[in-house]
């Protein structure tokens, strides 16, 4: 495949593949700037490695993509020394939106606001992208049973936040 | 709240997110790109750390050891102009001969340069009137043609029947007469990056910036699957005028196809797919 073939075929997958990107971007990070800005350095690091010569294509871009947005959201949060502010930045409404889905996102926000940038990534890589337990274990480096405590923990806290 | 409760409170909550695809995906491309030629870039500046390091080791080795009677020469080499050496580390090892057949013809060549330029039908047919020739054997390229009005040369060889990428870089310098055996004055050295030796995804590549001669051509040669693939692009539509008989008026400042540009071709996978 030559890099105009490349090019090509990343811009196919990205733009099938974006949608689904910026709504977990938007899970993790609480507010469409952030998202987008994740989403992009998502999209530049896929385009990177579909770009690499020499190297095996890649068998499952989306769940490559996945990985690297979610090791990429968890790597920057560990970058800001200040660490988060939670409910500092209420989440955008979306012109367009149902307001009743854009009630609910805020709220959404705000209770994931609550947990650590960890925890947020194993509730929207288990709930979102309905990956199992070893399979969010792996892709976060944790074991099977730190997945299960986190995902519980996480929970009980949303629930405490009565999002229902 | 229950998982799957939770699932579908994750999922109708931001099922209706605007997602300005268009635009993601495009600043995802650039600063992809960006990347890309960072690498590129960080890799260049890396060499040239080298080259600086062995010189001044050079320079000063002859005063660690009063046994060592070789005289101190690194004045007949400007320093600048020196081929840097390539991280051994990086370099994906190569058959030492060709390990498969060229795939593209001789005439196709200039087709599938534009092709992956992005600009499809903009180079001619290869020129084939002397100076220029066309050559299309099993393990040999050598194509002319011109791309926006600009002479491009594409040469595919046996890399084993070249020098080596520092040989050649340094070569370069040699040639342009930088180095004095006699002890003279050098000459000024030619206002112009050095070439250089880099390692661009695992391979070899020889980078060799805009120079005057009459003509202005910036060239890159990879070294891969046991060939050397060189690139040309200048800024005149011929590249020789021995006898007055070819067009060598610039038609652009710079090589009409840039350096990067020029390394994406000598490295692409095309001529042996």
């Amino acid at each position: 495949m030559n890099h105009a073939e490349r090019t090509a075929a990343f811009e196919e997958f990205a733009r099938a593949r974006t949608p689904h990107l910026h709504r977990s971007a938007w899970l993790l990070c609480g507010n469409r700037a952030d998202a987008e800005d994740l989403v992009q350095e998502t999209l530049a690091k896929v385009y990177v490695r579909m770009h690499r010569r020499l190297v095996p294509v890649l068998d499952n871009p989306a769940a490559y993509a996945q990985t690297t947005l979610t090791r990429t959201f968890i790597s920057g949060r560990r970058r800001r020394s200040s660490g988060e502010r939670p409910y500092a930045d209420l989440p955008d409404s979306s012109v367009g939106d149902h307001a009743s889905a854009a009630d609910l996102r805020v709220s959404l926000a705000e209770a994931l606001a609550t947990l650590t940038p960890l925890d947020r990534a194993v509730l929207v890589l288990r709930y979102l992208d309905d990956l199992s337990v070893d399979e969010v274990a792996g892709l976060l480096d944790l074991s099977p049973g730190a997945v299960r405590n986190r995902s519980m923990r996480a929970l009980a806290r949303m629930r405490e936040r009565s999002l229902k | 709240m229950k998982d799957t409760e939770f699932h579908d409170l994750l999922d109708r909550s931001t099922r209706r997110l605007d997602a300005d695809v268009d635009r993601l995906v495009a600043v995802g491309v650039a600063r992809g790109r960006t990347s890309l030629r960072r690498r590129r870039f960080g890799t260049a500046i890396a060499a040239v750390g080298v080259t600086a390091a062995v010189t001044v080791g050079v320079a000063v080795a002859p005063n660690w050891s009063d046994d060592d009677p070789a005289p101190t020469t690194v004045a007949q080499i400007d320093p600048g102009f020196a081929a840097a050496p390539v991280p051994a580390d990086e370099l994906l090892p190569q058959p030492e001969r060709p390990d498969r057949p060229i795939t593209v013809p001789a005439r196709l060549v200039p087709d599938q340069v534009a092709d992956l330029l992005g600009t499809p039908g903009a180079a001619t047919a290869p020129l084939e009137r002397a100076p220029y020739i066309l050559v299309d054997s099993k393990r040999e390229r050598i194509v002319h043609f011109r791309w926006q009005g600009t002479l491009t040369t594409v040469t595919i060889d046996a890399a084993h029947s070249l020098a080596s990428c520092e040989e050649l870089a340094l070569g370069r310098v040699e040639g342009l007469q930088l180095v004095n055996p006699d002890g003279g004055e050098l000459p000024t050295p030619p206002t112009r990056e050095p070439n250089e030796c880099r390692v661009v995804d695992g391979l070899q590549v020889l980078v060799i910036p805009a120079y005057d001669l009459p003509a202005k051509a910036q060239g890159a040669t990879a070294w891969n699957h046991g060939y050397a693939v060189s690139v040309t692009s200048y800024n005149v539509p011929d590249g020789k005028n021995p006898d007055g008989s070819e067009d060598v008026t610039p038609l652009m400042d710079h090589p009409a196809v840039s350096m990067d540009a020029l390394i994406d071709l000598a490295t692409s996978e095309i001529w042996f797919e």
